[in-house]
């Protein structure tokens, strides 16, 4: 706790000087709440804490067993200019091996440049980064993707293909008629179904 | 034996009883210290930015409701004034034979959802799945009759979000407390569950859902009946141990969890699981894992959520 209040303390006297040293401290010290920490940069603000955390987060992919360290910033870095922090987390999708820490890193991801390996990722062995690069791509997908997206339809996990739907729904070029056209011509009753919700879910809004 | 002689026996079997589970009482509480101290510790954190801060997680709000067409109008709508980011409120009409699901349709203007609903638990058949057009966040889950359990089940299988939070549908929550019962969440990634305290409705005004004024219950003797078991109650956790979860049992009525991959296998081998039963059920699978996967200890706190209940008195 005193730690913590410390932490603070330095923050309110200078944080631009202290916040490059403080970032890799908040990384370290996992017996820190990290949604206090979270609230402290927020306090602070993305101007100053985003260049602090995109050095800290290079210097943790590089690092030898430095990945529970990149968990802890890539939740600090929803506090910082998400589109600068997009290319840092390319870098973690591509470097990582962790299932868990890829989901984490393509969450933040905004920029196109990193299409292939969220495309890659989308076939990924373990749902929750299929269903976490799916969602990018109904973000930052193009109308290429609609036939990777259609194939995730049929997915075996719930979550897959109810995010594929929901991708479908954002990509540029698909509206709802065309989405119409692609349920009707899908065989797989489980991937008509959820596309049928998705569809309706849009309806609704 | 003569009769003075089982009259004997029964007071020093009742009295080793009593004194037995008091001994119980007692070593709980000692254990629970370390928890409380650090506890008061943490009040020091106070006048630090809040832990809630956009970074909470989305909840699923599950309320099985059965026969509870005189409150289901007022529960459901505080429910919808919820001060928090992002949740989703998910009514199981459990086979109802009075007018809930009539109330519901009338007071929420429902329409049937074409909704690829996920069996993940074997659950009583599903009759039809409402959205409400005035509130989108709402859905309503018709199905025949199974219990408590059951549609928590079928709540748990139409939810969204990561973490669920089960309410009876009798009772109302105040505005802010699903962020107080999120926050050992967001504290401590270990935790794996919380719950509030019940307090009584009665005598309350409550007004669209808003409690706006609190006042004395009429005191007759079912009231002091239901009092006993619906009191304001207080509890403290003893985590990492595994044994006994620190959710009272009068905190049972809401409780937030988290959703883990053992919920299914739990409820699932617990047909008549009440909130206590998926409790200790968690914590016996989490500690499984535990012990196999070489995690961390996972953790239940008491949060500070407060529940209006109504007693039925």
């Amino acid at each position: 706790m005193l730690s913590l209040l410390a932490a603070r303390a330095l923050l309110d006297i200078d944080a631009p000087a202290t916040l490059a040293w403080l970032v890799t401290v908040m990384a370290a010290r996992d017996d820190w709440p990290m949604s206090r920490v979270v609230s402290m940069l927020r306090e602070v603000g993305p101007d100053a804490v985003t260049l602090p955390l995109i050095s800290a987060a290079e210097a943790a992919i590089r690092a030898e067993g430095g990945e529970e360290q990149v968990s802890r910033l890539l939740r600090m870095m929803d506090t910082a200019h998400i589109e600068r922090v997009s290319p840092v987390a390319v870098k973690i999708a591509r470097e990582i091996r962790n299932p868990e820490l890829i989901a984490a890193s393509l969450r933040m991801i905004r920029d196109p440049r990193g299409l292939d390996i969220v495309r890659a990722h989308a076939r990924h062995e373990s749902w929750f980064v299929r269903a976490s690069a799916i969602q990018v791509l109904g973000r930052i997908g193009d109308s290429s993707d609609v036939a990777l997206l259609t194939k995730l339809l049929s997915d075996s996990h719930w979550w897959v293909r109810y995010r594929s739907a929901r991708a479908l729904l954002t990509l540029p070029d698909t509206p709802i008629a065309r989405l119409e056209q692609i349920r009707n011509a899908l065989e797989d009753r489980f991937a008509a179904d959820i596309l049928g919700q998705a569809i309706a879910e849009a309806r609704q809004i | 034996m003569t009769v003075y002689g089982w009259i004997e026996a029964a007071q020093w079997f009742f009295f080793l009883y009593f004194i037995g589970i008091n001994m119980g009482y007692v070593m709980l509480n000692l254990l629970s210290l370390r928890t409380v101290k650090r506890y008061v510790e943490s009040h020091s954190l106070d006048d630090m930015p809040r832990g809630i801060s956009g970074f909470e997680m989305p909840v699923s709000v599950l309320m099985p409701a059965y026969n509870e067409e005189a409150t289901i109008t007022s529960s459901v709508l505080s429910m919808m004034q919820l001060d928090y980011p992002e949740y989703e409120v998910i009514v199981i009409n459990d086979g109802s034979r009075d007018g809930t699901m009539d109330a519901l349709r009338r007071e929420f203007d429902l329409e049937p959802f074409p909704e690829a609903y996920w069996q993940r638990l074997a659950v009583m058949p599903v009759r039809a799945i409402y959205r409400s057009k005035l509130y989108p966040m709402l859905r309503v889950i018709d199905k025949e009759n199974g219990g408590k359990a059951d549609a928590l089940n079928a709540g748990i299988n139409a939810s969204r979000f990561p973490l669920f939070c089960g309410v009876d549908a009798d009772s109302i929550l105040e505005r802010v407390s699903l962020r107080r019962v999120v926050e050992p969440f967001l504290e401590d990634p270990s935790t794996i569950a919380s719950g509030g305290t019940v307090r009584i409705a009665n005598g309350c005004t409550v007004d669209s859902g808003f409690l706006t004024r609190v006042d004395c219950p009429v005191i007759s003797w079912r009231f002091c009946k239901s009092s006993s078991t619906c009191a304001p109650s207080s509890s403290v956790d003893w985590d990492g141990r595994h044994s006994m979860p620190s959710l009272s049992y009068r905190a049972r009525s809401a409780f937030l969890g988290r959703m883990l991959w053992c919920v299914p296998v739990v409820i699932e081998r617990i047909p008549w699981a009440r909130t206590w039963n998926l409790l200790s059920g968690c914590i016996a699978y989490t500690a499984l894992e535990t012990y196999l996967i070489g995690l961390y200890l996972y953790r239940i706190r008491f949060a500070g959520l407060r529940l209006l209940k109504h007693c039925g008195c």
